[in-house]
């Protein structure tokens, strides 16, 4: 722990200089990543690229594509590296593209005090504190100095090496009073890798102990410690500043009377002489049942910017801003979500006008109206007592145990509801969906299998199942083909009646083979967890195949080769390897390319991996 | 079949006849005893114990030829028992055969498979490596779907040919619909996956049987187009009454030509409408909404394999909202199936959705409420239903005569029981036909007895009346009727749907069988059902009870308006409504649900009592919008259909307290209600 603490403390003791941020008031900030001087001192080791490939079986490599727009550390992935932005902030929200190479152990440190993990945890199932996501640190198998401060992410959903992963972080900076104790620790509220919640509202009590910084204070910069090849993209941020703002001038004038689920003309109901307000509150103190508040004011906007609106009502609630109807919430009473709606405003002050009819009796009222700047967090105008409360349902998951679970649902694919999907969750958290009536692959994810709520709780009328973990789109389209021409489309979809599904078959350790005909074909489609739980083998058998048969293995914007057999697929993206015997064809569509392999009636088996 | 009488002496009650003044039959009855049986005393239900974390919420139940019980779950998995009647004290065991279908609402044993449908296709499962789990998932037919959550899939059962029949429902978008092909019909399927199209025009078909003849009969649940449940006979090409499906009658293969602009929406009754409508098919014997049963789901012919009492040939039908079974005899009048339908055994822990017989001869009962509540309180489970071998005194069957009824007993009747008109009654009604989701019982009228005749073994009584009415339900009671050992009768009362009047000969009239008019027609019964000819309906003028126009001195308008709709798993969406004493209050009620829902205010303390009293209206209940005529109702809404609405204005009691409000809608009152607390 300590050499190696050591060194990251003597590169992190370089001064730091504050910076203007640029684009204070507009909110999103990118990283200029053409060359680095968005960073402080960056060693050598660190060079522009315009991507970088990585071959995730062997540790440490990593291949440099010539450019810019990305940013990559070689070397030989034994020593550390830090890399510092000069740019310093307290509360922000990040978002960043990283790849990793095999092993390599990354620390991201914001305010480069407070450690979040991010690992190449590709592949480990059983739970970690060294998984991607994980807050606090571990690097070089150092226990934390305090175990209670680290927190392993929610799951793993590391992606393979040399695929770019996502990471969304919004972090609040420690709070102090006037003689610099500290009343609040910094928190990380809001980890998401790959699109799915590592970590939600986590105060980190104490600095790491590989922290940059080792006293807190409300600002500091971003800083990578890394331990082997990594590189980064599309670094944007948005540094939180408290948008101080509040109503003033507030009025309103009461009406009593029947209201209706539908916004009501007022003019028609007995309105009580206005009164001036201290707060925005649905409570009336004038009488109780139904009414309506119908409220005035002002609100001073700092500075012109985009600003965020939004409107939670027990009842019917209208927001105009200067005038103009901004939000028209019509009561869904079972709909507990903010309706928002973004206004661009000049410095100064605006007119608002908020309508709240209480239409629902005796229901508690309930008004909530926050607006936020593009980098504050809302701001509530309303009093907190007139904040509606959130009721939830008891979710249902299923966890798989010892063999895979398979689950027959009806699945949201994009905008498409699935009517006859299965879904396959392995215990070592590999999941996949896929469509009986197309014999299509849709999906793959690592992390937690399938929430069920919507199925199984009361009378679930959605009939829908969630995968919970962090999802890699592959298609819907059908798996096999026979083409007329080489650049003949692939087709959308196999109508109902063309197609006979004959169902799945389950080896010993419960992976399918799922069976069906169409065009005379006789399909057997094999897809089994492989490689100790890092890949699907997806093996396909046709038996009587029609002329210019193909399986597509894969369509994306962007097909990557890697090496001989081996293609990087889309973004975000995933690895397809099919053995060269199998004659793979890479072609171009409309929309990208296609990754096709034959089919003959001599040679009735293809297979490929599917790695991410 | 015995009768131990010492087995009464525990548990029965014995009641003094009603003291009836006048008649000299009546000062014999005086010095007599009634003896009342109780259903438990004959038919004693078992819970099968469920290991922890299994929901079973059953959709399908079959024996095995091993004498082990499967179990097929909403959840998709389908579960082995061994020993599931608990022989020599011992509990079941349990193992997981298959896992993972959507939604199972049917399963068999076919052949030496295990056949199940869920949502999207019949399955055949098979343990291709005696591991003793399913590792073949075959799909045998398969069919298009909507992504509906209300397009179930049940069956299959085997007919007579050899043929696997499945039903698929109706979806559900405010009203039923057909949203994909072949919903809203009975399809037969070959072991090979040939479909053939059967018979169209079905709501909800979650149950269905064979009878002894080897004739297919399947349960329908009231809805739109379906004025109450029922169990109707199915022959290839019949149309059953929900025209939703006939959107596939043009479809290759259909049997059915006729069309939804065929099937016209007056509201007259089904039989009559089936006059005009060649091809519609009324129901073999109509189950009284609310009475019998509010969703009738499995059917079970009481064949060889059961042990139920003296019942053999008849069939089992259960219910899930009323958590209970019912019994149905039925005959062949000129070719036509019709009967009568009474109750069984209620008080089952769950909504009843599968029946089957036990290896001993008792009864399965797979239950779920699947979230649309029931009776019995629990989610789920299985229970076992036992004969005991004594045999309660019932009304064994009843058959149609030219000039009335005949009934038969399981046990001899005291002749002097019968012979007034007063032991009995029959009234004849009918349901209206159209969209609207159920119907109000309409032209019932009360037939007057003529003559009563008791056969010689005295286990036979034929009741003689001045008329009958084709087609029309006959609701028979009996109350006045005792056994030789002056026990009433275990369930007094049935209905017989009357689909042909039989010719032959009518029964003499003779001094000795002729009944004198009743001098008191009113017996204690265990159900009052008399209906009534007021000519109050679904509309009927508001009272202050229903006041739906504010009254004309709220100068202000109401003090407290509340909108209120319902929530999933039969709530109201709020449960607490505040309002000051003699407060002027509106009350605004959408049904926002899939089923009918009303909403009463009642006395404190005293919603269930509204809500039992509410079941006891009987036929008269939709049309009284289950109000019962007491001063424990304050105010009331209309009985909703889905999507109405209806308003009330009231003045909130003087005198502080929680007054409940409630749905009297039966099956609902013991979950869905709230509180108008006034201070």
């Amino acid at each position: 722990m300590i050499a190696y603490k050591k060194s990251a403390v003597l590169l992190g003791v370089a001064l730091f200089v504050r910076v203007a941020l640029w684009g204070q008031t507009s909110g999103e900030v990118s990283l200029p990543l053409n060359d680095l001087s968005a960073f402080k001192e960056p060693a050598k080791a660190w060079q522009t690229v315009s991507d970088a490939m990585a071959d995730f079986t062997k540790p440490g490599a990593m291949t440099a594509i010539k450019g810019t727009g990305a940013i990559m550390l070689t070397g030989s992935g034994t020593g550390l590296s830090s890399l510092v932005t000069t740019m310093e902030s307290s509360d922000l929200e990040l978002d960043m593209d990283f790849l990793l190479a095999k092993n390599t152990q990354a620390t991201l440190l914001l305010q480069g005090r407070y450690a979040l993990v991010l690992n190449d945890s590709w592949g480990i199932d059983s739970a970690s504190l060294a998984w991607c996501g994980a807050i606090g640190e571990r690097v070089s198998n150092q226990q934390a100095a305090k175990p209670a401060d680290v927190v392993p992410p929610s799951m793993n959903v590391c992606r393979a090496p040399g695929l770019w992963q996502h990471l969304h972080v919004k972090f609040r900076a420690p709070r102090f009073d006037a003689q610099g104790g500290k009343v609040q620790p910094a928190m990380f509220e809001e980890v998401v890798l790959n699109g799915t919640t590592m970590q939600l509202q986590v105060a980190a009590a104490s600095i790491s102990p590989d922290a940059l910084l080792t006293e807190e204070k409300s600002d500091g910069p971003l800083a990578l410690l890394a331990s082997g090849p990594v590189a980064l993209s599309r670094i944007t941020y948005r540094v939180i500043k408290p948008l101080v703002t509040s109503l003033i001038n507030l009025s309103y004038t009461y009406y009593k009377g029947d209201f209706t689920d539908q916004f009501p003309d007022l003019a028609k109901f007995t309105a009580s002489p206005k009164k001036s307000s201290a707060t925005l509150t649905g409570i009336s103190t004038t009488g109780d049942g139904t009414y309506a508040m119908d409220y005035v004011g002002e609100i001073e906007i700092p500075a012109a910017d985009r600003y965020t609106f939004a409107l939670l009502t027990n009842g019917v609630g209208r927001l105009y801003v200067d005038g103009q109807l901004v939000i028209d919430r019509v009561t869904s009473r079972w709909n507990r979500r903010f309706y928002t709606k973004d206004v661009d405003l000049t410095k100064g002050s605006h007119a608002v006008r908020l309508v709240y009819v209480k239409n629902l009796g005796n229901i508690k009222p309930g008004l909530a109206l926050t607006i936020k700047a593009p980098n504050s967090d809302p701001v509530a105008l309303h009093e907190k007592s007139s904040a509606p409360v959130t009721e939830f349902t008891d979710p249902v998951v299923i966890r798989p145990a010892a063999k895979p679970y398979l689950l027959r649902s009806f699945l949201d694919y994009g905008p498409v509801k699935l009517t006859h999907a299965i879904s396959v969750g392995d215990p070592r958290h590999i999941n996949y969906s896929y469509d009986l009536k197309q014999g299509a692959l849709l999906q793959v994810w690592r992390g937690d299998f399938l929430d069920v709520t919507n199925m199984w709780v009361q009378r679930g009328e959605p009939q829908t199942a969630a995968p919970m973990g962090s999802l890699v789109k592959l298609s819907d389209m059908p798996a096999l083909a026979a083409l007329e021409s080489p650049t003949a489309a692939w087709p959308d979809s196999i109508a109902f009646d063309d197609m006979q599904r004959d169902g799945y078959t389950l080896d010993k350790d419960r992976s399918p083979t799922f069976q069906y005909s169409f065009k005379g074909a006789i399909v057997a489609d094999r897809i089994a967890t492989a490689e100790d739980g890092k890949s699907l083998l997806r093996e396909i058998t046709v038996a009587n195949a029609p002329a210019n048969f193909y399986c597509q293995a894969a369509a994306a914007s962007k097909i990557e080769t890697v090496s001989e057999g081996l293609y990087r697929i889309g973004n975000p993206s995933y690895y397809i390897r099919i053995d060269k015997r199998y004659k793979a064809i890479s072609r171009q569509t409309p929309k990208g390319s296609e990754l096709l392999i034959p089919i003959t009636a001599q040679a009735g088996t293809i297979a490929y991996y599917i790695t991410w | 079949m015995k009768l131990s009488l010492s087995r009464f002496s525990i548990h029965a009650l014995f009641v003094t006849a009603v003291f009836c003044s006048g008649s000299v039959e009546a000062q014999i009855k005086m010095d007599t005893t009634t003896r009342i049986q109780k259903e438990e005393d004959f038919y004693p239900i078992q819970t099968l114990p469920v290991p922890e974390g299994i929901s079973m919420e059953v959709g399908g139940l079959v024996m095995l030829p091993n004498d082990a019980l499967a179990v097929a779950t909403r959840h998709g998995e389908v579960w082995i028992i061994q020993n599931p009647t608990m022989k020599n004290g011992q509990p079941p065991r349990y193992r997981l055969f298959a896992q993972g279908m959507h939604e199972i609402l049917g399963l068999n044993y076919i052949h030496g498979d295990i056949y199940l449908t869920q949502r999207s296709e019949l399955t055949r499962l098979r343990d291709l490596d005696g591991d003793g789990e399913a590792d073949e998932y075959h799909t045998v037919y398969s069919w298009p779907l909507a992504g509906n959550y209300h397009e179930y899939a049940y069956g299959p059962i085997l007919d007579k040919e050899g043929n696997m029949v499945v039903t698929l429902n109706l979806g559900w978008i405010g009203y039923g619909e057909s949203l994909s092909r072949w919903h809203g019909w009975m399809l037969k399927i070959t072991a090979d996956g040939k479909m053939t199209p059967y018979a169209a025009g079905f709501r909800s078909p979650a149950g269905f049987a064979l009878n002894d003849k080897g004739d297919i009969f399947y349960a329908e649940n009231q809805g739109d187009w379906v004025g109450s449940g029922s169990i109707t006979q199915v022959n290839k090409g019949d149309f059953l009454g929900n025209p939703a499906g006939l959107i596939w009658s043009g479809l290759p293969g259909s049997p059915v030509t006729l069309k939804k602009e065929d099937i016209p929406d007056t509201g007259e009754p089904k039989f009559d409408v089936a006059k005009k409508v060649p091809g519609l098919k009324t129901p073999s014997v109509w189950f009284p909404h609310t009475i019998l049963g509010i969703s009738t789901s499995g059917i079970l012919n009481y064949d060889k394999l059961g042990k139920m009492g003296p019942f053999e040939g008849q069939l089992f039908v259960g219910d899930q909202g009323q958590s209970k079974i019912m019994r149905v005899y039925l005959e062949q009048v000129q070719g036509v199936y019709q009967g009568a339908v009474f109750p069984f055994r209620e008080g089952f822990a769950s909504g009843i959705l599968r029946l089957v017989w036990a290896p001993d001869g008792s009864m399965f009962a797979g239950m779920t409420n699947r979230g649309w509540g029931s009776t019995g309180k629990s989610p789920d489970g299985i229970q076992k239903l036992d004969w005991n071998g004594n045999t309660p005194f019932e009304i064994r069957t009843i058959q149609a005569r030219p000039d009335g009824f005949e009934l038969e007993f399981t046990q001899p009747v005291d002749p002097a029981s019968v012979k007034d008109a007063s032991a009995f009654g029959i009234t004849s009604f009918t349901y209206k036909y159209h969209h609207i989701y159920g119907s109000p019982v309409i032209n019932n009228n009360e037939r007057t007895i003529k003559a009563i005749d008791v056969s010689a073994d005295r286990l036979k009584v034929r009741i003689v009346t001045d008329s009958l009415i084709e087609g029309y339900i006959h609701e028979i009671k009996a109350p006045g009727v005792r056994s030789a050992e002056r026990f009433a009768l275990l369930h007094n009362f049935a209905y017989y749907t009357l689909n042909r009047i039989p010719t032959g000969a009518k029964l003499a009239i003779t001094a000795a069988n002729k009944v004198m008019p009743a001098a008191m027609p009113h017996h204690n019964m265990n159900m009052t059902a008399t209906p009534s000819t007021a000519t109050t309906g679904v509309k009927r003028a508001p009272t202050v009870k229903h006041l739906t126009r504010q009254p004309a001195d709220w100068k202000n308008g109401p003090d407290n308006s509340f909108t209120l709709a319902t929530k999933p798993g039969l709530k109201y969406d709020q449960e607490l409504l505040t309002v000051k004493a003699g407060a002027k209050v509106r009350i605004t009620f959408k049904n926002n649900d899939d089923m009918l829902h009303n909403l009463v205010v009642t006395m404190p303390g005293s919603s269930n009592e509204v809500g039992e009293m509410a079941l006891k209206l009987g036929l008269n209940g939709q049309k009284l919008n289950y109000i019962p005529a007491t001063s424990k109702v304050l105010y009331h809404t209309l009985l909703l259909q889905p999507n109405q609405t209806d308003n009330i204005y009231f003045v909130a009691p003087d005198k502080p307290g929680d007054y409940e409000y409630v749905c009297t809608y039966p099956g609902h009152y013991l979950v869905m209600k709230g509180v108008l607390r006034v201070k």
